[in-house]
Formats: C-alpha cells, structure tokens, sequence
C-alpha cells in the first residue's frame, strides 16, 4: 500500500512532465534547448463561425532538426476566433484573427479567416421600401411600396463563395390590383471581410405557367448574418433600365430570414 | 498525507491540460513584449470612416492581452490618428499605421479610398468624334428626309447616368449615354490616387455575327469640395444597321459634372 501511494505521484508527474495526451510530445520547460525558429502549419486559412481548425506548431532546432513542439496558444482578437492550449482554433465571429505560438519567448504567427456559415435554407419577411421606376404607374400597379412577401434562399458555400437562388413572393392588393407574384432568380457573390455576402444576379417574374418573364438585374445585394448565425437580415435592389436608359430601381429590405433546419 | 499529494498532483495536471479555449489575457504578464500586433486586421476605409485599432502584446510566457501604445501615421492627408487608436480616413492614399509598445513595433498598411457607390447623373460634352458612318461626327443638317440618325459632333453635350458600387476597390456598376448607346455593364477599380477606372462591353448577335458598344478610358475623381465626379471616358458604337464593314464610331467625352442623385442606393 505504501508503495502504491509513492506511485501514484510519480506517474501524475511523468504526465505532467511530458505533456497532456496526444499532442506534441516535445517538452519546452526552461533547461531545454530551445529552438532557434517556430512555423505553424493549418489545413486551412479560412474556418466559418463554429467551426474547428487544428494547428500545429513546428519547431527548428540549432542542430537543424525539426520536430512537433508544446506551445502556448493564444489569439489576438477573441471576438474572431480563440484557441485551446492544443492549437484548436475555433471561429467566433467574422473577421480576421492572429494565432499566435510562444516557445520559450520565440513566437510565430498566422493569419485565419473566419467567416459566417451562410450555406442552407433561408426563409422569412421581405418588404418593398423603395421603387423608381421610369413609368411611375410600374410602382404603383406592380411593385407598390410597404408591399410584404416572403423571400427563401437556397445557398451553397464554398470558402468565402457563395451562389445560390432566391424567391420572392407577394401580394400586391391595391383598388386597382389583386394579384400574387413570384419572383425567381440566382446569384453568385462572396463573404466581406466583415462577413457580409454581396450577390449578383438575375431576377425573373415566374408565371402560372412556368415561364420566365421580366428579366431585371439583382443589384447591390448586401445581408449579414445575425443571432449566432441562426438568422439573416438584408437588402437588395432589381435593376432595369427605360426605354431611355436611365435606371430603375425596385429596392427590398428583408429579414430576419430564420435558417431551415434541413429534412 | 501521500494519498493527498497524489491527488493534488492528479488536479494540477488535469488543470493544466483543460483544452477549453480561453481569452488572450493574463494576470501577471511578465517581461517585456516579445510580439505586438495591430487588431483589427482592417486596411481599407473609405474616406470619412472612423475605425479604432487596438495593440496586442504577446509575453516571453507565451500569455498575450491588449495594451497601451504610442500610436503614429505617416500620411496625415491620408488619415488621422488619435491617441487612443481612433482612426479618420481624410483622402484617398496609402498610409502606415504603426504602433509601439515596451520597444516593440507593429505596422499596418491602410489605404483610403473614395466612395462612388452611388447612382450619378449629369452631363458630359463631346471632345473628339472619328470613324463610324459618314456624317456621324458632322452636325451638317440631315441630307434626307425622314428621321435621321443622331449625330456626335464635338461640342455635343450628352446626358450620363451611372449606377456604382463597390465596397472595396473594386467597382461594378452600369453606364449609360443617353441619345447614343443601351446601357454597358462596366467594371474596373479604384487606383492609387483615388481615380475611378472603368471598362465595359456589350455584345450583341445578330445572323451575321457579332457587334459590340464599348466603354473605354473611363477615368473620374470626385472633387471633394463639391462632391461632383469629373473625368473623360470614350465610347464606341456600331455603325448604322449594324454594319460590319464600317468602323465603329468612337467619341471622347469629358464629363463635366456628375453628381450623386437623391436615389440612394440602399445598403444593409
């Protein structure tokens, strides 16, 4: 028994001595020879919002070898992403974040990027707040202002690009109009450095009987995501031109689009 | 007494491998900073935006946390800065924001450009007209009868209306010249200097081929005094019908001043 009580503590400190579990096995306590440069090495530079990302940190040593070495970790923007003590990184928030190594006072650094998860289903609240239009009657008989609809998206994300379709449909009820439209069309565009998406695309009225008519161009497309990611808010405009070639513009708002859980 | 060193051994060790991600900060950070770096990683403002930076030190014992700095720009038409870190974007540039803490330096390359993200309207003359169909750059009255074909004699003022965004240096947007040609998706960017450069292309097909209009050389600042854009672009048309065989016409333009309409383009 008394020697069962010695050894417990000799273990606990072999464990201590030569690190926790799987990571790097390369102790860097003070008496040890320290390596003269660091390199961190990620399989990636880019991870979305909730997202992990492992680094490693590579340490070169006076005699020229390189080995696996026991860093501390740490971030330089926590609102962007923070890191374990075993190089995990895991995205916060949108932006652009250091991870930082430190062995005995030597340092390397790396950039990552972390941007929002938009790939999915979408779908909430979309309203008309602006239309000018070359005939003024246009806004009033088809796209009348405060005009409420519902808008799904249907995006696919690869890195900070982003494509995807989107439909929009309302209700336009005036003395003059009870009708209800459809809109549909695409749009391909990338993830702001801040973490909006822009888009750029099409837009087309889908009739009763499938076809595609009123072609516009879906313009000046900005959302951002918001609650943790779980929803999306934004703004988009339809372009055209008149017969004269000055613009026209049917302006949406939307949002909060509430992500579809998936089938 | 044994059984209680174990298990605070076993505790200091389970402390000591928690993976739970934590806040860059310590306590007691000790020494001197052996990294500083600038956050945010922001290097683009467009001119009258405000951004505040922060410095963060990183210690010998790997522990890193936010601290004070002396902070410096080298271009102050560029931008400003104060001594909290506040930045102001003054004029379109390049400037180096740089921060010093306990020795240690941290650079960031800033650049400040113009905003054109706007609809812009307004009027551009006419300075040079070649090529084309005979006639086309001549204001000599219509030789026959019927509805003649406009003509883009120089001194001619034309109307402009251009539909801009960009959120960086790089601008999308549409061009139209009224009285001459449909309207040209263009895309170009923002230069060094703060200078709009666009080129745009619409292409046609017709039985025979292919035709185009084209916008060239587009190259505008903005005054900042009056907020109007100014510059030259050259624009290309077909010839009448269409024609293949004919040049197509080409006209240089100065704009004299277009300015941003009450349309906002609404972003989010």
């Amino acid at each position: 028994m008394v020697r069962w009580s010695f050894l417990v503590p000799a273990v606990s400190s072999l464990t201590l001595a030569f690190g926790c579990g799987n990571g790097p096995t390369e102790p860097s306590s003070p008496g040890t020879s320290a390596p003269v440069s660091l390199s961190l090495s990620a399989p990636s530079d880019l991870v979305k919002v909730r997202e992990t990302i492992s680094f490693a940190v590579i340490g070169t040593f006076a005699d020229g070898s390189a080995r696996p070495v026991v860093a501390r970790w740490t971030t330089d923007t926590p609102a962007v992403a923070v890191v374990d003590q075993r190089g995990n990184v895991n995205g916060v928030g949108s932006g652009r974040v250091n991870v930082i190594a430190t062995v005995q006072a030597q340092t390397a650094m790396k950039s990552l990027r972390v941007v929002p998860d938009y790939a999915g289903r979408w779908t909430g609240l979309t309203v008309i707040v602006s239309c000018r239009m070359g005939d003024f009657r246009t806004c009033g008989r088809s796209f009348p202002i405060d005009t409420k609809g519902t808008l799904t998206l249907a995006l696919s994300q690869d890195d900070a690009v982003v494509t995807g379709g989107l439909d929009v449909t309302y209700r336009v009820f005036t003395f003059l109009t009870d009708s209800v439209t459809t809109r549909v069309g695409n749009g391909t565009g990338t993830i702001l450095e801040d973490g909006r998406l822009t888009l750029e695309g099409r837009l087309w009225t889908r009739l009763s009987d499938g076809r595609l008519v009123g072609e516009s161009t879906l313009w000046n497309w900005m959302s951002a995501a918001e609650a943790n990611g779980e929803s999306v808010r934004g703004a988009f405009q339809e372009l055209s031109f008149s017969f004269g070639g000055f613009p026209q513009y049917v302006g949406w708002e939307f949002g909060p689009l509430a992500r579809v859980p998936p089938p | 007494m044994t059984r209680l060193l174990a298990l605070g051994c076993m505790l200091v060790c389970v402390t000591g491998c928690s993976d739970s991600p934590t806040a860059p900060t310590s306590p007691t950070p000790t020494g001197s900073p052996v990294l500083l770096t600038i956050t945010p990683a922001t290097s683009l403002l467009k001119v009258g935006a405000n951004e505040t930076f922060s410095a963060f030190a990183v210690f010998p014992d790997g522990s890193g946390t936010t601290v004070a700095a002396q902070w410096l720009i080298d271009q102050a038409a560029v931008a400003t800065v104060q001594a909290s870190g506040f930045i102001t974007a003054i004029g379109p540039g390049v400037a180096t924001l740089t921060a010093r803490a306990d020795e240690r330096t941290a650079s960031r390359s800033l650049r400040v450009i113009p905003d054109y993200a706007a609809t812009w309207e307004g009027d551009a003359r006419i300075v040079e007209c070649r090529d084309g169909d005979p006639g086309d750059c001549t204001s000599a009255p219509c030789p026959t009868r019927g509805v003649c074909p406009p003509v883009y004699p120089p001194g001619r003022i034309l109307r402009i209306a251009a539909v801009l965004t960009h959120r960086d240096e790089h601008v999308a947007g549409f061009v139209s010249v009224t009285e001459c040609c449909p309207v040209i998706p263009a895309k170009g960017t923002i230069d060094l200097s703060g200078a709009l450069i666009l080129d745009g292309v619409l292409e046609r097909r017709d039985s025979i081929g292919s035709y185009e209009w084209r916008l060239l050389d587009w190259k505008t600042t903005i005054d900042s005094a009056t907020g109007s854009m100014r510059g030259s672009f050259v624009q290309t048309k077909p010839a009448f019908g269409n024609n293949r065989t004919t040049p197509p016409t080409r006209i240089r333009c100065e704009i004299i001043d277009l300015r941003r309409t009450s349309q906002v383009l609404r972003t989010f």
